[in-house]
């Protein structure tokens, strides 16, 4: 260690600041060497002087108008800790959203315009409506068709039953 | 200043007390008042930049805790002193020390009337004080700021370092330099220095 970093490290030794391994080398160095103690000695003296020459210093009052004014100037409520005020953010956070939950107005939609209902008037012809729709039209063919099935159907059940009805005159023809 | 009792004033200001500011400012007064001066070495630039330095410190005083309120309130005299400086660049120089004619050194004991003067077998330690007082007003500002902080503020050389911007062995190369500069201003008064200061412990 050259003379410079020696120094350096009386200085931080004396602020406090050398630590560990290093502060128990510097302080059985101190110990050991008398010319070392005379050079930490002189650096401490040097900086304490400093100090006691303005220790000796009259020291100006605080005019009161100034120290009113450094009153003033203060923030006048009380501060919270860090972490109260984090909390009480949070809180504050919860309640405004949920008032804004139950409070917010319900949306009216003042810009939208409404368009009046649909009325069909008495002189629409709704079968051509109707009748223009393919699907109206298919149903309308297989309607058809199936009449044309059912028709000879019906014949035959109508045929049946008359002879049926011819038979049962003609028995009670013959008891009479 | 103690720290217990100032720790004390500000968890009292915290909670509201506008009173324990007031102490606050008094126990902080003597330290700040002669970095302050030691920076300008002008009484009433000194007050100024003093009562600023409260001024803007009291909106965030809360947020800190007594063992680094000084070195606080020791950075913002520093930016207050570096700001007055640049405005008033013709008048004042950190170089040049503020209010000083030509050869004669402005001392705070001229502009204060009668208050603390010691009794008459102190002149002599007034008078080193005051050559001492002078020699670290010669010092170039940057040491001189190192000086003033470790001595009327205790302040860390880390703390020195962060303040300044720069590294902590250019902080603690300045204060080198300061205390040779010192050493060698103050050679003759060395040993009234040595014998005064071993006296008063």
């Amino acid at each position: 260690m050259n003379h410079s970093d020696l120094e350096q490290a009386l200085l931080l030794l004396q602020s406090g600041e050398l630590q560990g391994e290093e502060r128990r080398r510097l302080e059985a160095s101190l110990a050991a060497d008398p010319e070392l103690q005379a050079r930490a000695a002189e650096l401490q003296l040097l900086q304490s002087a400093g100090h006691w020459s303005t220790e000796t210093l009259p020291l100006p009052e605080i005019p009161e108008l100034n120290r009113e004014r450094i009153l003033q100037a203060a923030p006048r409520h009380r501060h919270l800790p860090r972490l109260q005020l984090i909390l009480a953010a949070a809180a504050m956070l919860l309640v405004g959203i949920n008032l804004w939950n139950h409070l917010a107005p319900v949306p009216t939609f003042e810009h939208l315009v409404i368009a009046p209902p649909r009325v069909q008037s008495p002189e629409l012809n709704v079968m051509s409506e109707v009748e223009e729709d393919p699907l109206i039209s298919e149903l309308a063919e297989l309607d058809a068709e199936l009449a044309l099935l059912e028709e000879p159907l019906l014949d035959a059940l109508q045929d049946e039953l008359l002879d049926a009805w011819a038979e049962e005159l003609l028995q009670l023809e013959d008891t009479i | 200043m103690e720290a217990v009792s100032l720790e004390r004033d500000l968890l009292e200001y915290r909670n509201g007390d506008v009173q324990a500011l007031g102490r606050i400012v008094d126990q902080t007064r003597k330290p700040l008042y002669h970095f302050i001066y030691g920076m300008v070495q002008d009484p009433h630039v000194a007050e100024d930049v003093f009562q600023d330095v409260w001024l803007r410190a009291v909106k965030g005083l809360h947020r800190y805790k007594s063992d680094r309120l000084l070195s606080w309130l020791f950075r913002i005299a520093r930016n207050r002193v570096i700001d007055l400086t640049r405005k008033r660049k013709a008048d004042i120089s950190l170089q040049d020390p503020v209010g000083r004619q030509e050869g004669e050194p402005a001392r705070l004991e001229n502009f204060i009337q009668g208050t603390e003067r010691g009794p008459r077998q102190n002149t002599g330690n007034h008078e080193l004080a005051g050559r001492i007082r002078d020699a670290v007003a010669a010092l170039p500002p940057e040491q001189r700021e190192v000086y003033l902080l470790r001595s009327e503020g205790d302040t860390p050389f880390k703390v020195i370092a962060e303040q300044q911007g720069v590294s902590i062995n250019t902080a603690l190369a300045r204060m080198q330099y300061a205390l040779r500069h010192l050493r060698e201003a103050l050679a003759s008064d060395y040993e009234e220095i040595q014998q005064t200061l071993q006296e008063g412990t």
